[in-house]
């Protein structure tokens, strides 16, 4: 079934998208000592990935001595290769690290469908040694998906002969809307929409 | 006739704050205040409705750990001794600026805090949850659930046994405290991941709320908007905020809070005044708090600020409630005319403390917004529950995963502020399943209970307020320390079962310091 597009406007009108929280800076704040003492690992081998919004995600991991040990990568000699590949197996990107627990923030375009992070120990002859797979990344559309998947709205410029000196455009996701309650949805389905 | 439907719904959270071992303790005022200036103002005035033969329903959430906290006998008698030291400030107050130009709104806060000593100790009967109950069983209030200690549901899914045991831990804290099965939920910051709502349609829950971008980008796009819920493929029901209605009262620049006969939230006499005439009534560390006492109006962009006049700030509200109730109407009339004959539902979710601590005036306002709904009976204020029986067929739609947080997505809750605490609370989920699994049949009573505690820590240890506070950098310092305080509880109690060596002192001040859901059982986190 179709929707209409006057409703979706309206649905997203004024739409200030996140209310509560404001982000600042990442500012990470030194704070007193603790009392309470807590891990600073857990020896168990470990790779997580977590979305945080369409177009970032973060991962974590851990490998144990153990596991180094049983490959002979010295512990005080670590080298992670951390690769990151979509639905098809193809990878999008990767990154490395020294550190048997870290964590990474990566950016990656909402076109995938679903991520995977393969972590491997990268032998002294460069050779990759595959240790762990993450859980699958389920990637945010955040797109109007519409009928056939069509986007509902195009652009609109200036030149445009139905917009009128002091009309509101509303920029949303790289979208333009047209924001003016007197443009009748007849015109707004006028244009293909 | 009735052209449409307003749909409140006001969110009540804090995170569980319990001390026995102080008397007086800093972020239990977090408590005592929304006590004082939102959850009694907000009974009175519902009172206040019903006695005037004016209808009215509102949804209200109240999270678990809250409704814990509202029915926690410690709690409630100290919040008593709160009062009665705000009464006598009140009294000393009102001798201070006698013949000044401030005895007026000083009589006025002894007034409204001596009335609100009597609402709770005879209306109340001493536990605020009692006022909620009541209008509950009238039907006029729709009580729904929350996160079980408001965990951030998607960034703890990688174990989906968190997710479960925070939705049954709070359908079953519900019950116990409101003796019904919640038809609804307010998922913690409205965050929704894809496959929630199995969780949720397992638990009996119909409808939950989101952002409006939740529901817009939601697969196919939804026919009618956020004016109309869509229902999930598992058939639970998912209500979009309207943010028209949303921005008119929340924006503090562009909303009605703003106006400049409204009382200023800043100005308080606990920073005021002189600090050995107020230190009795600040904290006694020297910490100055707020009191509660402000007498000053929000005047315009100056430091200098005005007395405040509250008759004329309640007054205010009716103006306020009258363009709200306009503005709704004419909105509903637009959209009307794209919803195919079905009437449009405008959601309109605050956070509760909005409504008389932030906006002092703001539960008025509430008040006579129902009273206009009444006078003119053109919109019609309803609940999601009356919604889904009034209209049991709704568009079908994979909703989209969000949230209401900045940016509308789950940045506020993983960033480096804040990002060390996941795989501490991932690993406590794993462990706990396994030890559910291990002592399913066989734990014995020291065992059980030890078990049971490390499930409240690791629950308590997940809520989203502890992250939230990282990133907005507001008691950085106290949110660190109780994560870190809860995954060292755990940690040390697993240490404990382990070794089948019981430290009893360390037991009973944990259990009694986190004395949350007495009827949890560590099973629930077994795969049985």
């Amino acid at each position: 079934m179709e929707y209409n597009s006057a409703i979706i406007v309206e649905s997203l009108s004024d739409a200030d998208i996140g209310y509560s929280g404001l982000l600042k800076n990442h500012e990470v704040f030194e704070t007193s000592k603790s009392e309470y003492e807590i891990p600073s690992r857990y020896f168990v081998d470990s790779l997580t990935m977590m979305a945080i919004n369409p177009l970032n995600s973060y991962i974590y991991w851990e490998v144990t001595d153990e596991t180094l040990q049983k490959f002979g990568i010295p512990s005080n000699d670590v080298k992670i290769n951390i690769s990151i590949v979509d639905e098809n197996n193809s990878e999008i990107s990767f990154f490395e690290s020294v550190f048997s627990v870290g964590n990474y923030y990566f950016h990656h375009e909402p076109k995938y469908k679903f991520l995977i992070a393969k972590l491997n120990l990268k032998a002294d002859d460069n050779r990759l040694i595959p240790i762990l797979e993450s859980n699958r990344l389920k990637l945010f559309d955040a797109t109007l998906k519409g009928y056939n998947n069509s986007p509902l709205y195009g652009e609109f410029t200036a030149e445009d002969k139905d917009i009128q000196e002091g009309d509101e455009v509303v920029h949303l996701n790289s979208m333009s809307l047209l924001k003016n309650k007197n443009l009748s949805s007849q015109t707004l389905l006028s244009k293909g929409y | 006739m009735i052209k449409g439907y307003w749909i409140p719904v006001l969110h009540s959270h804090l995170p569980f704050v319990k001390h026995p071992q102080y008397e007086n303790f800093l972020e239990e005022f977090w408590l005592f205040e929304a006590i004082s200036e939102c959850y009694i103002p907000m009974l009175q005035r519902l009172k206040r409705l019903e006695d005037e033969n004016i209808d009215f329903s509102l949804t209200v959430s109240v999270t678990p750990p809250l409704a814990e906290m509202l029915d926690d006998i410690h709690l409630m008698e100290k919040y008593e001794r709160y009062l009665d030291r705000l009464i006598e400030l009140g009294d000393k107050e009102v001798k201070r600026t006698q013949n000044s130009e401030y005895e007026n709104i000083a009589r006025f806060y002894l007034d409204f805090f001596t009335q609100t000593k009597e609402f709770f100790c005879g209306f109340l009967d001493r536990k605020v949850l009692n006022g909620y109950r009541y209008f509950y069983d009238l039907g006029k209030l729709e009580i729904i659930t929350c996160g079980a200690t408001h965990g951030f549901l998607p960034l703890l899914s990688v174990n989906p046994k968190a997710v479960d045991v925070q939705i049954e831990v709070a359908v079953a804290s519900h019950k116990k405290h409101f003796y019904k099965q919640p038809r609804g939920i307010w998922l913690p910051e409205c965050a929704y991941y894809e496959g929630l709502d199995v969780v949720l349609k397992k638990n009996n829950i119909e409808f939950f709320i989101m952002d409006a971008h939740g529901l817009v980008y939601s697969e196919p796009t939804p026919q009618y908007g956020v004016y109309s819920p869509i229902i999930s493929p598992n058939g639970v029901a998912a209500f979009g905020r309207d943010h028209q209605s949303s921005k008119q009262v929340w924006s503090s620049k562009e909303g009605y809070p703003g106006d400049v006969c409204y009382r200023d939230f800043y100005r308080d006499i606990g920073y005021d005044l002189d600090f050995e005439y107020i230190k009795e009534y600040i904290n006694p560390d020297g910490h100055r708090v707020f009191t509660g006492y402000k007498y000053h109006k929000i005047t315009g962009e100056t430091d200098h600020k005005e007395i405040y006049n509250p008759y004329v700030g309640m007054n205010k509200t009716k103006e306020h409630a009258e363009n709200f109730h306009f503005n709704r109407e004419k909105q509903i009339d637009y959209i009307s005319q794209f919803m195919d004959g079905r009437l449009p539902c405008v959601v309109s979710p605050y956070d509760a403390e909005l409504f008389g601590h932030w906006w002092f005036e703001g539960v008025e306002f509430l008040y006579n917004m129902f009273k206009e709904i009444d006078k003119y009976k053109v919109i019609k204020a309803i609940t999601p529950a009356h919604y889904l029986d009034y209209n049991p067929q709704n568009p079908v739609a994979i909703p989209h995963p969000s949230s209401w947080g900045d940016r509308g997505y789950y940045d506020v809750w993983l960033n480096p502020s804040n990002d060390w605490i996941y795989r501490h609370l991932h690993q406590m989920a794993n462990s706990m399943c396994s030890y559910a699994n291990k002592y399913f049949n066989s734990a014995n009573e020291e065992e059980e209970k030890t078990l049971n505690q490390m499930v409240r820590e690791l629950l308590l240890a997940q809520s989203s307020d502890w992250a939230f506070l990282m990133t907005t950098a507001t008691a950085t310092e106290y949110s660190t320390e109780r994560t870190k305080e809860h995954i060292y509880n755990f940690w040390h109690l697993a240490k404990m079962v382990d070794e089948n060596s019981f430290d009893e002192a360390f037991c009973s001040i944990v259990e009694e310091k986190n004395s949350i859901f007495e009827f949890i059982n560590f099973r629930s986190y077994s795969s049985r």
